[in-house]
């Protein structure tokens, strides 16, 4: 009778026991159960953006069903592509993420290193090779013309250091990679520089083709501008970059005829002044003025003091380094963003990049409303892929062509009291010859603007098609 | 052959594979109760039994053998003496 | 579809399970599991199926012959057929290309590619199927002589893509019956969400950094290559086991025990006793059907480790780094066998631990490296002969950068969730709190790695340019 009871007991702790257990089981199940509801209601239901401000593209939309659409895949890869790809309040999320990545670790000296160091060359070569003809049969990779545009950066970056062996291969594996080398130092973000001598001796080389072709009347300069690394690099991490400076003077030392423009020398008696964006890869307006007053010096054109122009004040700039780095620093410690209008009067005319479609417009957009924050770079000439054509009251005679990438479009505005005419030519996207285009056009000064990256990059390739088209 | 021949020469095999003259078979010796007994000295364990008793085991018996015992029955269904 | 994205997590999943619990019956469960694994397969590539759905009809059959209490003609001819049949299915989906480029290597030839491209979860699949239709000639298993059953055992999606190989004996029987407990799902969930968050938490963020360090392997220093393969074998480990954890997690959801996969591999002492712990299914599968296998007609020990090695190897993926990879085990395990187990065990531990980890460690470096070059300057620049220089700020900051991810990973690697359960076990009175604690932190684990999914369709720097 006893042993029954005290089995009966056992029986209702067993019980009791095996109750609290499923009571835990159930709050487990119900709590993950409840969110994994909760999070695919807000997925299916949740009002899904289209565009991306940070990365600069459109979602994936979705994709329509159609049975071949299906039966080939591309509807189940597109359809995917659209429910990871357009998630409700991204943009907020993606700031969480960016600070939830920040807290991986601790800064190192107030630093944070994104993508990689790039390879740095050693040692620069002992002579130029001055008597070496220019060649236009010089390997150039082969870019596929929808890549271009992802490619401008990522190649001069990854061509840093071509090794023999460098084959096709590895340039292919280079545009996937993408590899973003920014170091970020107090809310700053840095491009790393590796610098290629030899890209830079091809770059000097074409260059002296076109005083060659241009003949002895036409004044043709380079000017390779340093970026913020030259500047801002902490000592603690100079060895993490190549030096724009020997990469600049080497060049120059490679031309013949073309003359130099030292703007490295004026942006750095400056360098204490807001010259770069701290958070986007271009200069600041301000550091392109003091570019343009290096080079009027050199050309000898009148040059217009700051105060001739009127100041425009952007607050709350945040450039192109968040949506690269995703770096929370960048994000919340926004800039301004400080251009100047000149006041002389000129006429502004865009072509298409093969000379068609002429059309009058404004040289410096006249609202930024429609822009991205990132965006308001752009503001000159609203971007790359147009021909510019300026006409000032600068009765001089004199005709400049600037040949550039990006860095030369805010050259453009401080220089319309300095030329009577002036043709803006983005190297990557202009498709006439360039020779038959500057001649025809009687143009007498033509000036190379852009930053060590293109110069010593691939994008200086580009400068040898102009001249073959 | 009767088990406990088969048994005693099993002995011999194991004691000389594995280099150990205490072990002492029993049917129910698995490798759990032989250290070096692991899936790789089993393949030439195998080799031994039967280079001794002068037979083939299946894949099948070489992979599913789970103790001496079993090992026993094939080698007395299927050896044959040696000496 | 992978197990780590957000169409699976929040439109795929819920509507299975949806589907599964409103479902009573077995066989309906069973068809509403078949549904969704075929959906799940076809997802991107739905012409596959055809190549699965061929899998199972052959292996089905030959199943069939290789179990019949018929003339062993039958069963010998049937299981031949499934051999021959799976072996060129693999052979085929997986190996086609890289054998035409090492015949036209060796032999000068010319053979055009022909550009297949590897078929997801064959690897697999078809190692299930084989093992299924061995353990039918072999009597240790009933065939299954239900189709829907025996496509529900192969496509079954928890395992279909990434394993683990389950056997058929593991679940011959929850296929014909089971049932979910509120444990087993209480279970699943969070054994889900773990691996989910060992995935995307670890092993994605450290594969960002292996990127930045292996990625330009020809100028790192020695520090960096260093770093860099350590947080690389962090990574696979975390890829693979996490995708592990997810599948058995899966299964236990729907009913289904599966084996497991990893048991801690980096706490072992030896190469061989990591191989014990590391991807076991692969393991087990070459020790019950590849080991037995008399190599040319003889029984050798070391003739069959090579075989099972190498075979490991191939198994990889086809290029020649992986079997490098393999025979690079093999050796290292045979030389463990030679030196033998007492022996072994008389070196200190710590020298044991250096030993093995240095072995696996490099080996990783072998698997990440498919260019023969760049392994040789792998290999190279983990010594004094790298012309980099010893170390560069790089690896201090990325330290530095990554000091808390690097940190939760090395401790990640030991079996730190049997604590709390040690712990309940000893204090009856704590268990509710360590249960409650345990939700909790699943339910944090959950939304941080769903919001880090956001971020897997970032697509960096399009506009990026001067």
């Amino acid at each position: 009778m006893q042993e029954h009871e005290i089995d009966v007991t056992l029986k209702d702790a067993e019980s009791e026991k095996r109750r609290k257990e499923n009571k835990l089981f159930k709050i487990n199940v119900l709590t993950i159960g409840i969110l994994f509801c909760l999070l695919s209601l807000f997925l299916i239901f949740g009002k899904r953006p289209t565009y991306s401000a940070e990365e600069k593209r459109d979602l994936a939309k979705c994709p329509k069903f159609t049975i071949e659409a299906y039966l080939d895949g591309s509807f189940t890869e597109n359809f995917a592509a659209f429910f990871n790809d357009s998630v409700p309040l991204r943009s907020v999320f993606k700031g969480w993420i960016s600070d939830f990545r920040g807290h991986l670790g601790i800064p190192y000296e107030d630093g944070t290193l994104i993508g990689n160091i790039p390879t740095i060359e050693s040692s620069r070569p002992a002579k130029p090779e001055e008597t070496e003809p220019p060649t236009t049969d010089a390997p150039v990779p082969v870019v596929k013309p929808s890549e271009a545009e992802m490619l401008t950066e990522a190649s001069t970056e990854e061509t840093i250091a071509p090794t023999e062996a460098e084959t096709e291969d590895d340039y292919e594996d280079a545009d996937g990679e993408m590899t973003n080398n920014i170091l970020i130092v107090k809310h700053r973000g840095i491009m790393l520089y590796g610098g290629n001598y030899e890209q830079g001796e091809s770059y000097a080389r074409t260059l002296n083709t076109y005083k060659e072709k241009l003949g002895p009347d036409v004044n043709v300069y380079s000017m390779v501008a340093p970026t913020a690394v030259s500047f801002y690099l902490p000592k603690k991490f100079q060895n993490a970059s190549a030096s724009e400076k020997d990469h600049i003077d080497h060049i120059n030392s490679c031309l013949s005829g073309v003359i130099p423009v030292d703007a490295y020398s004026l942006l750095e008696e400056h360098k204490s002044e807001a010259i770069y964006s701290r958070t986007d890869h271009h200069w600041q307006p301000l550091g392109a003025y003091y570019a343009a007053q290096a080079f009027a010096e050199e050309a000898g054109v009148p040059f217009a003091p700051l105060s001739d122009y009127e100041t425009v004040v952007l607050e709350g700039y945040v450039g192109t380094l968040y949506g690269y780095t995703g770096s929370a620093d960048i994000k919340d410690n926004p800039e301004d963003f400080i251009y100047y209008k000149p006041q002389n009067s000129y006429t502004t005319t865009y072509y298409d990049i093969d000379m068609t479609n002429e059309r009058e417009g404004a040289l410096l957009l006249s609202s930024l409303d429609h822009l991205d924050v990132s965006d308001w770079y752009l503001v000159f000439m609203g971007g790359d892929e147009r021909v510019t054509h300026v006409e000032t009251d600068c009765k001089n005679g004199r005709t400049l062509c600037i040949i550039k990438d990006s860095y030369g479009n805010a050259l453009v505005p401080c220089l319309t009291n300095s030329f009577e005419e002036i043709w803006v030519i983005d190297m990557r996207f202009f498709t006439p010859n360039i020779i038959d285009f500057m001649q025809e056009k009687g143009v007498t000064d033509v000036l190379f603007a852009m930053n060590t990256f293109s110069a010593t990059g691939t994008n200086s390739d580009d400068l040898q098609t102009l001249l073959n088209q | 052959m009767n088990r406990e021949q088969v048994m005693e020469r099993l002995t011999e095999i194991f004691r000389d594979v594995f280099d150990d003259e205490s072990i002492v078979l029993t049917v129910n010796t698995s490798a759990k109760d032989i250290e070096d007994w692991d899936s790789l000295e089993h393949i030439n364990l195998i080799a031994a039994v039967e280079k001794a008793f002068r037979m083939r085991f299946t894949m099948k018996e070489v992979s599913g053998m789970k103790n001496v015992g079993e090992m026993a029955d094939i080698v007395m269904a299927r050896g044959k003496a040696n000496r | 579809m992978i197990f780590s994205s957000l169409i699976f997590l929040y439109l795929f999943l819920p509507l299975c399970i949806l589907s599964y619990s409103a479902c009573k019956r077995i066989r309906s469960r069973n068809l509403v599991l078949v549904i969704f694994s075929l959906l799940f397969y076809a997802w991107g590539e739905p012409t596959r199926i055809l190549y699965l759905l061929l899998s199972v009809a052959v292996n089905y059959l030959c199943g069939i012959g290789a179990g019949a209490e018929q003339k062993s003609v039958v069963r010998k001819l049937s299981l031949g057929v499934s051999l021959v049949f799976n072996l060129c299915m693999i052979g085929v989906f997986k190996y086609a290309d890289f054998l035409i480029s090492n015949i036209n290597f060796i032999f000068g030839q010319d053979i055009p590619l022909t550009g297949i491209v590897q078929m997801i979860g064959i690897s697999f699949y078809t190692f299930q199927v084989m093992s299924y239709v061995i353990d039918c000639y072999w009597e240790t298993v009933t065939p299954q002589r239900d189709p829907l059953k025996f496509l529900l055992y192969v496509s079954l999606f928890p395992q279909l893509i990434a394993g683990p190989i389950v056997r058929y004996s593991t679940i011959a029987e929850e296929i014909d019956d089971r049932r979910t407990t509120l444990a087993d799902l209480s279970y699943g969930f969070s054994r889900f969400v773990v691996g989910l968050a060992k995935k995307v938490i670890l092993a994605d963020n450290l594969f960002q950094i292996v990127e930045q360090f292996l990625g330009n392997i020809d100028s790192q220093t020695i520090l960096g290559t260093w770093y860099g393969v350590i947080l690389y074998s962090l990574y696979v480990y975390f890829d693979f086991s996490g995708y592990s954890d997810m599948a058995i997690a899966l299964g236990r959801i729907f009913g289904f025990h599966f084996d497991e996969n990893f048991r801690h591999p980096f706490l072992c002492k030896d190469i061989t006793e990591f191989w014990q712990r590391w991807h076991i299914s692969l393991g087990s599968f070459f020790r019950d059907y590849l080991l037995p296998l008399p190599v040319f007609g003889i029984r050798n020990k070391y003739l069959s480790l090579g075989l099972v090695w190498l075979c490991t190897g191939i198994w990889h993926g086809a290029s020649w780094n992986y079997i490098l990879w393999g025979l690079y085990y093999g050796a290292f395990i045979l030389l463990e066998a030679k030196i033998g187990k007492k022996k072994m065990r008389s070196f200190p531990l710590w020298a044991r631990h250096i030993y093995n980890k240095l072995v696996i460690i490099i080996g990783f470096g072998i698997f990440y490296f498919e260019d023969f070059k760049k392994l040789g300057m792998f290999l190279r620049n983990l010594t004094i002969f790298n012309p980099n220089g010893f170390f560069s700020f790089a690896e201090q900051m990325s330290l530095y950068n990554n000091l808390f991810l690097i940190i939760a990973a090395i401790a990640c690697c030991f079996p730190l969730l049997e604590l709390p359960k040690k712990l309940a076990e000893k204090h009856g009175t704590l268990k509710a709190g360590i249960s409650v604690a345990g939700t909790v932190g699943c339910a944090v684990l959950l939304l941080l790695s769903s919001l880090l999914l956001v971020d897997a369709t970032t697509v960096a720097f399009l506009y990026y340019r001067f």
